[in-house]
């Protein structure tokens, strides 16, 4: 009873916007003192941040990713867009979804995309007179696109998470990103055939191709071409180790940004170090009182019980993951992918787990629903930025993105239901 | 009086500006190391044998920092639903529970943090090299300490 009371009053803090470490911390806290542990033992669980190996790519990638938002690559990314198929009907659509989600894994999919690439894609399409609706929908749509190709730091979290757990069926992080290959194009190409499709209804003035305007693009993009090219094939190839990818990634980074191209200041520096590390600090506490609270679930056995309960009332595997699919979804549109991710895989991949599910083919399906989860009103945190963004109406944003939305969801029952579009890669 | 209010921002600045330094050095640090690991292991076919345990100690110490800067900065992770659908008024009012609440709980991960760090220092393991793993879960208290002065100050004085 006391249980009950209690938890009641932690999701209430929670909803009403206590800072969610302080809640997990307090649902660990009573956990371990209605069993009797001693709460000493919540120090050995913080600690646990020290023995974790991976770990360290994640403050890595981290600033690298605000590093690259600070510069002015976002400009020179659409100008080189512009002249390679600024030519063909649509071709600008395709390009934008394309560079979007490099984008948005690059800089840790952070949610600086909308503001930071999307706010120049916005006015030039609407140069190309694309209807407002059109634009708005695209544009929030891509804040969240590239959530499944490497390294975006929620595929990392979710690689270290499951870690964590001690399965019996385990993966190794570079089979996790080559997982997210295939449905990171799929929805891609499905978006973008869907903006070419619309595409054709208006106008669209193209650009005249010039070979000139493409060679001084690429020639202005010189030093970060070789970045996502260096990296994809480095990290899929399995050549570098994750952790050593980031470290050279941000050295690279640092390298061209401050010292070759001088776009981010010496001056700037700490400060942008600073709010880089303080994200990923506050990500980190909640990884760690998160990896306390799971001990406390699996000491009561927790995920055996909701196992229980779900096969006692389904027996499929399909409708398991259509309940799935809606739960996350969700969860996706209240909660922040990072906290989502630490709290709710180690609940539910157990359960996956006794299903059948391959634990890589899951991390896919939640990423891709938190993706969604995203752009979902009425609280999806793209709809705000958005809205925010280009000063209109949220209710607005609903109605552009709505289309757009349908779009990934299709994409995602695909995921879902046809396991090889995740696993083909890697079997 | 003034000179009390202003030798007491500058107190707090110093705090700050230390908190800051400490997080940028210690990136700097994990970049340093990694690199050298991976000069050393390519071209001299050596490495530091307690470097990969330092670097995921520094990893704790970051996400502690990064913690506390948080906390000053309002930064934490939280549903933040209410904020677009309810008055300002009452949304001060939740903040104050709120953040009281926050303060109890870093209170007592302070308590029980310390207690842990007092047990490490009476059994003296060592975890990198020849550092005591006290010092180095020392970080923990300490975050947690900082964390709940400064939820208490923001439940008390934040108008």
């Amino acid at each position: 009873m006391l249980t009950v009371i209690v938890i009641i009053v932690l999701c209430l803090l929670a909803i009403t916007g206590a800072p969610l470490f302080s809640v997990i911390a307090a649902g660990a806290v009573y956990g371990f003192y209605i069993a009797d542990v001693n709460l000493e033992v919540i120090g050995i669980e913080i600690y646990r941040l020290a023995e974790t190996p991976l770990l360290m790519a994640l403050p890595l990638f981290t600033l690298a990713g605000y590093l690259l938002s600070e510069s002015k690559i976002s400009l020179r990314l659409l100008a080189l867009i512009q002249a390679s198929i600024g030519w063909m009907p649509g071709g600008f659509i395709i390009v934008s979804f394309a560079a979007c989600a490099v984008f948005t894994a690059l800089t840790g999919a952070a949610g600086v995309t909308i503001v930071a690439l999307g706010a120049l894609l916005y006015p030039a399409l609407k140069k190309m007179e694309y209807s407002d609706k059109f634009t708005l929908g695209m544009i929030t749509t891509t804040g969240s696109l590239g959530l499944l190709l490497a390294p975006s730091l929620p595929l990392i979290l979710y690689g270290i998470v499951a870690q964590q757990m001690e399965l019996e069926n385990t993966f190794t992080l570079n089979e996790l990103f080559i997982a997210g290959l295939i449905p990171s194009a799929l929805m891609v190409i499905i978006l973008s055939f869907y903006g070419v499709y619309k595409s054709r209804k208006y106008s669209i003035e193209t650009v005249r191709y010039d070979s000139s305007e493409l060679f001084k693009a690429i020639r202005q993009m010189r030093w970060e071409l070789p970045l996502p090219i260096l990296l994809l094939t480095g990290i899929y190839s399995g050549y570098f180790v994750i952790s050593e990818a980031a470290a050279l990634v941000v050295c690279y980074v640092l390298l061209v940004e401050v010292i070759i191209n001088r776009e981010v200041s010496t001056k700037k520096l700490m400060p942008i170090i600073t709010e880089s590390m303080t994200m990923i600090g506050s990500i980190l506490l909640i990884l760690a009182v998160s990896l306390a609270l799971t001990n406390v679930f699996i000491d009561a056995e927790l995920p055996d019980k909701i196992f229980e309960i779900i096969s006692n009332n389904i027996e499929s595997k399909y409708t398991f993951l259509l309940l799935l699919n809606i739960f996350l979804l969700f969860i996706g549109a209240i909660l922040d992918i990072f906290s989502a991710l630490v709290i709710i895989v180690p609940l539910i991949l157990p359960v996956a787990l006794s299903f059948g599910i391959h634990p890589v083919h899951l991390g896919i399906i939640f990423l891709a629903n938190m993706q969604i989860g995203y752009m979902t009103p009425p609280v999806g945190i793209n709809l705000f930025i958005s809205s925010q963004r280009f000063n209109r109406p949220i209710s607005e944003v609903y109605k552009a993105s709505l289309p757009f939305m349908l779009i990934l969801l299709i994409v995602l029952l695909m995921i879902t239901y046809i396991p090889g579009i995740s696993l083909f890669l890697i079997n | 009086m003034q000179i009390d209010e202003s030798n007491k921002n500058k107190a707090i600045n110093v705090i700050h500006f230390i908190e800051d330094s400490f997080i940028v050095l210690l990136i700097i640090g994990i970049v340093v190391i990694a690199l050298s690991q991976i000069v050393l292991r390519n071209l001299f076919d050596d490495g530091i044998i307690w470097a990969e345990s330092l670097v995921r100690v520094m990893v704790l110490w970051i996400a502690m920092t990064g913690a506390m800067i948080a906390t000053r900065k309002g930064k934490h992770l939280k549903i933040d639903v209410l904020s677009h659908f309810s008055k300002k008024n009452d949304l001060k009012k939740i903040e104050k529970i709120n953040n009281a609440f926050a303060f109890v709980v870093c209170l007592v991960i302070f308590y029980n943090s310390l207690r842990y760090v007092q047990t490490e220092f009476e059994y003296s393991v060592s975890a990198v090299g020849i550092i005591p793993s006290w010092i180095i879960s020392m970080i923990i208290p300490i975050a947690f300490g900082v964390m709940s002065i400064r939820f208490f100050i923001y439940t008390i004085y934040k108008k």
